[in-house]
Order: C-alpha cells, then sequence, then structure tokens
C-alpha cells in the first residue's frame, strides 16, 4: 500500500516539476512528460493501477476530442479547407503506410504508422498561434481550418481501425469475420444515432441535479460506454471519443468538459509519463535509422503538405511555406494511436520507441520550425530567387 | 463596404473589414476574451497594431459607433471631438529620419505624442525614447487635432520643399 502511494506521489511530482520546466521553458508539455517516463523507465515499473489511470486518460482525452467535434461546425467549414486539408493528407498520411510497408510491417501495423505521422497537435498549434501573436495572420485561419480537417480524418480512422482491429483478430474463419465486423459496427451506429438524434434523453440523463450527481453519472456514462466498446470488440478509446460525440450534441457541452477537465489532466499525464516507461532507448540504437527516418519524412512531407494546401487556398508562396511549417508539431493523438497499436503490433515493430522519439522530437522542433517560420520562409525564397534569377535573365 | 466573421477552432473568432484597396482590418477576439487587432496589406502581410482587454475594446467599440448612452460621460464625447490619432508615414527626407526619439523633440515641437512606430511588418508600442527613427516608418500619432496637424506639417516635408 505505502508503495503504492508513493509511486502516485512520486510520479505526479515528477510531472508536476515537467508542467513547470515547460512553463520555464516554453515548450510544449507532452514531450516532457514522455521524457520524464524515459528518464525514468530504468527504475520504476509502473503499476497496473498507474496503466489503468493512465487508460482512463486516454478514455477522457478522446471524451474531449469527441466533445469539440461538431459535425455542424464541419458542415459549415468553408469548401477550400477540405481541399487544403485533402490535399495535406494525400502527401502525408500514405508515406506512414509505405515506410511500414517497406519495413515489413502488417497492412494493419503500417495503417497505424500513417495515422501517427500524420496526425498534428492541435493543442501545441493552437497555443503556438495565441503565444507567437498569429492570430489576425491570414495563414492562421488555413492552418486551423486544416486541425480541424485531421480532427475529421482521426475520428473516421479511430472508426475504421476499431472495426478493422477486431475483424483482424477475429477467430472461427469468415462467420466470425463477420460477426465481430456486425457487432463493432453496430455498437458505433448506435452511438451515432444517438449523438445525432437523441439530445433530449441523453440530457435528461445527464442534467445537473448537482455538482456532486453531475460529476459522477458524467463519468459513469463515459466509462459505462468505454466498457460496452470493450465488450464489442473495440478498444474504450473509441468508445469515449463516442460518448464525447453524444454528450457533444447536447447543451451540457460546456459544462462536461469544464467538469472533467482537472481528470483529463492528471490521468492523461500518467497515461503519457508510463508510455515514456514503456519507451525504450536501450533500443534505440536498432531502430535509430528508421526513426531519423521517420522523423525527416515527417517533418518535409507536413512541411510540402502545408505548403501545397496553402497555395491551394491562394496564399502567396511566402505564406504557404509557414503554413507549412505549422504542421509539424506532433503530440498527443501519435502517442495514443501508438498505445493503441502495440496491443496489436509485433514487438519488434518497436513501434512505441518510434512514436516516443517522433513526437518528442517534433514537438520540439515544430514549435521552433513555427515561431522562426518567417525567418526559415525568407532564407527559402530569397535562395529560390538566386537561382531562378539567372534563368529568368537569359530569357530575358 | 464588406465585414466578414470566421471561427478560428480553438483560438477564437476573426472579423475581417475590407478597406477597399487598402488591404484589410482584422480583429480577432480569442477566446478568453481579449482582442487582437491588425492590418492585413494586399501581399497577406499583417502588421499588428494593438491588443485591447475585452472591455477596452467595447469602450472602443461604443466610440466608434458614436453610440450614446444616456450615462455616457459628457466629457468623453468632448474628448473624441478634441482628440485626434493619425498615422504618419515618413517619406524620405523627413527630418526625423536617423533621429532618436529622445532626440526629435517631437513633443517639446508640436506637443503630440508618438504612441506607437510601425516599421516593416513589425510594431512597437510605447517606443522607448531611445529608438532610432527611420525614413519609412509609420508613426501612431496622438495629441488635440492642432497638435498632430502641426506634427504632419513639420515633419512630413523635407527641408526642400518647406
Amino acid at each position: 500500500m505505502e508503495t503504492t502511494f508513493f509511486q502516485f506521489a512520486l510520479l505526479l511530482g515528477v510531472l508536476g516539476v515537467a508542467a513547470l520546466a515547460s512553463l520555464a521553458l516554453r515548450m510544449p508539455v507532452v514531450p516532457l512528460y514522455i521524457a520524464s517516463g524515459v528518464a525514468l523507465g530504468g527504475w520504476i515499473e509502473p503499476s497496473e493501477l498507474v496503466h489503468f489511470l493512465g487508460s482512463l486518460g486516454v478514455a477522457f482525452l478522446l471524451f474531449s476530442l469527441g466533445l469539440e467535434f461538431s459535425v455542424t461546425s464541419l458542415a459549415q467549414a468553408p469548401g477550400r479547407f477540405l481541399r487544403a486539408g485533402s490535399l495535406d493528407w494525400l502527401l502525408s498520411f500514405p508515406i506512414g503506410f509505405v515506410l511500414g510497408w517497406l519495413l515489413g510491417w502488417s497492412w494493419l501495423e503500417s495503417l497505424f504508422l500513417a495515422g501517427i505521422v500524420y496526425m498534428t497537435s492541435s493543442a501545441v498549434v493552437s497555443k503556438c498561434v495565441v503565444e507567437f501573436g498569429r492570430a489576425t495572420r491570414p495563414e492562421t485561419e488555413t492552418i486551423l481550418g486544416i486541425m480541424v480537417f485531421e480532427d475529421l480524418v482521426i475520428a473516421g480512422f479511430l472508426v475504421i481501425l476499431g472495426v478493422l482491429v477486431p475483424v483482424a483478430g477475429a477467430v472461427g474463419g469468415a462467420q466470425g469475420l463477420l460477426f465481430s465486423l456486425v457487432r463493432a459496427a453496430g455498437f458505433v451506429a448506435v452511438l451515432v444515432m444517438l449523438a445525432w438524434r437523441f439530445h433530449e434523453p441523453v440530457e435528461a440523463l445527464l442534467r445537473a441535479r448537482s455538482e456532486e450527481s453531475f460529476t459522477l453519472v458524467l463519468v459513469a456514462f463515459v466509462l459505462l460506454v468505454a466498457s460496452a466498446a470493450l465488450a464489442c470488440g473495440l478498444s474504450e478509446a473509441i468508445g469515449a471519443f463516442l460518448a464525447g460525440l453524444v454528450v457533444g450534441g447536447t447543451g451540457l457541452k460546456e459544462k462536461a468538459s469544464r467538469t472533467l477537465a482537472p481528470f483529463q489532466t492528471v490521468f492523461a499525464a500518467l497515461f503519457f509519463i508510463s508510455f515514456g516507461t514503456r519507451v525504450n532507448l536501450g533500443n534505440l540504437g536498432d531502430v535509430a535509422g528508421v526513426a531519423v527516418l521517420l522523423v525527416l519524412l515527417g517533418f518535409a512531407t507536413k512541411t510540402c503538405g502545408g505548403f501545397l494546401a496553402g497555395r491551394s487556398v491562394g496564399h502567396s508562396p511566402r505564406l504557404s511555406v509557414v503554413v507549412g511549417l505549422s504542421l509539424v508539431p506532433k503530440g498527443e493523438f501519435s502517442i495514443v494511436l501508438a498505445a493503441m497499436a502495440a496491443a496489436i503490433a509485433r514487438p519488434e515493430t518497436r513501434i512505441e520507441t518510434l512514436t516516443g522519439v517522433y513526437v518528442f522530437t517534433l514537438s520540439i522542433l515544430g514549435p521552433l520550425a513555427m515561431r522562426e517560420a518567417d525567418r526559415i520562409t525568407d532564407l527559402i525564397l530569397t535562395r529560390w530567387r538566386r537561382q531562378r534569377a539567372p534563368e529568368e535573365d537569359s530569357t530575358a | 463596404m464588406t465585414t466578414r466573421k470566421t471561427d478560428l477552432p480553438g483560438v477564437g473568432t476573426k472579423h475581417t473589414l475590407d478597406l477597399e484597396g487598402n488591404g484589410e482590418l482584422v480583429a480577432v477576439q480569442h477566446r478568453v476574451g481579449h482582442w487582437e487587432l491588425a492590418r492585413v496589406d494586399a501581399e497577406g502581410n499583417a502588421a499588428p497594431l494593438v491588443r485591447l482587454s475585452a472591455d477596452e475594446a467595447a469602450d472602443l467599440g461604443r466610440i466608434l459607433a458614436r453610440e450614446e448612452s444616456p450615462e455616457e460621460d459628457p466629457r468623453r464625447e468632448m474628448l473624441f471631438r478634441t482628440v485626434a490619432l493619425e498615422w504618419v508615414t515618413l517619406d524620405e527626407g523627413s527630418p526625423l529620419g536617423g533621429q532618436t526619439l529622445a532626440e526629435s523633440g517631437i513633443r517639446a515641437r508640436t506637443g503630440a505624442s508618438v504612441i506607437a512606430v510601425v516599421r516593416g511588418e513589425e510594431s512597437i508600442p510605447n517606443p522607448p525614447p531611445d529608438l532610432q527613427i527611420e525614413t519609412g516608418d509609420t508613426l501612431v500619432v496622438l495629441g488635440r487635432r492642432e497638435q498632430v496637424e502641426r506634427f504632419i506639417e513639420t515633419f512630413t516635408r523635407s527641408p526642400g520643399s518647406a
């Protein structure tokens, strides 16, 4: 008992220091949580309880993603952002899949890698936008539009994976496969229907009679849907996401988000640190080449994808480079996907270590690239112009 | 005149006012309440203008809309009629080029105050006295109408043409 208490005190203390350090270093907090986990990994074996609370953290993280995700705002999103988002997706999503395939991974493992490479941390990006005073700049609208598009992609991706993972693991031949597919798809369909058509009964169920009852009923609802998802062969994360979608459609959205914020802070931090302890830098040597390649590809494809996206909505080349550089930060969603992937992937893929290194590097490089975007753009454009200038002279 | 309102997910709401050939005026209200104003030129370069608290923005809005509420302080209306705020871009040959704000004696000679300097994409609110002014800078000048007029007269004409 004392050891359990002590382990929690230690982990949360370290996380608190990491959060303070992120403030002092003006860095995103997630890579520091992971780094603390990596540092502690040698001498702490997180207890089952830490893992369990960490998975609650993932559930709350995805619940708030579902909560914020609104179908109406999507319908109102200007078509140009859908076009911009699709261009970025076309460039930066398939690359992870191809890389996984070249490494000899299964299609499902490669699909996870594609998602890990693709997902930008919208939390880091919107924080940087505010901190670097970019809110009024014209390209910011495009950047945030692409973030909305990415949320749409991750939502669809989670649902598809949710259905595919149990199908891939199904036993009992064609019949078992069909059963898993129908069960998973049925579960998703019921929840989407609830989110879409049945706001009132849900609201009546959850409505706050007192602060206590609201908090308890809400947490119970999230965990109930998550466990129902597990029972249907889906991951608890998808269940929580769908629960968020259901509550997001009601008038309780803001209240739910405020109520769960402290839980999310504590449990998600535990998830990131326990993820960090599973990142084994000891075997980094074996995957260092792949990790570097992953970071370079992630950086390059996001920058190029963002550049094309920027051009497609009519930004100048200068602003389009800024759009590209602003899509570099990676974070929470890549980690969540890696943790989901670890459940099905073969250990030799080292998907957690690879993702840990990938997210850590890009969540530090990303905000730097964003902050220095104007200077980097100047550098690229002057060099490009200098190369172009002689050609133009000769044609003149 | 056209205005647009767009959503900046995770940040706030953006209002854009088309300045007819002079780029756009952009006002972003952050989720937490404060406002950020910027001018965006035709090439898409944004020059940040000012950051306002929610209350200040509401006051500015009332002033610009010339709304008169019964409890409106009459002195405020008076202030609005007598005080001027002007953007003055210094052309080549302005006597201010190369001088620091302290050396220029703007306040002593005209009575007006420079409350911000806009240089390219950078803007410097509350400029320090040792800031060196360059031609091409845009000075944001505040004062009584006649003081601001005197400023424009004194410092925007090159010595040759004066």
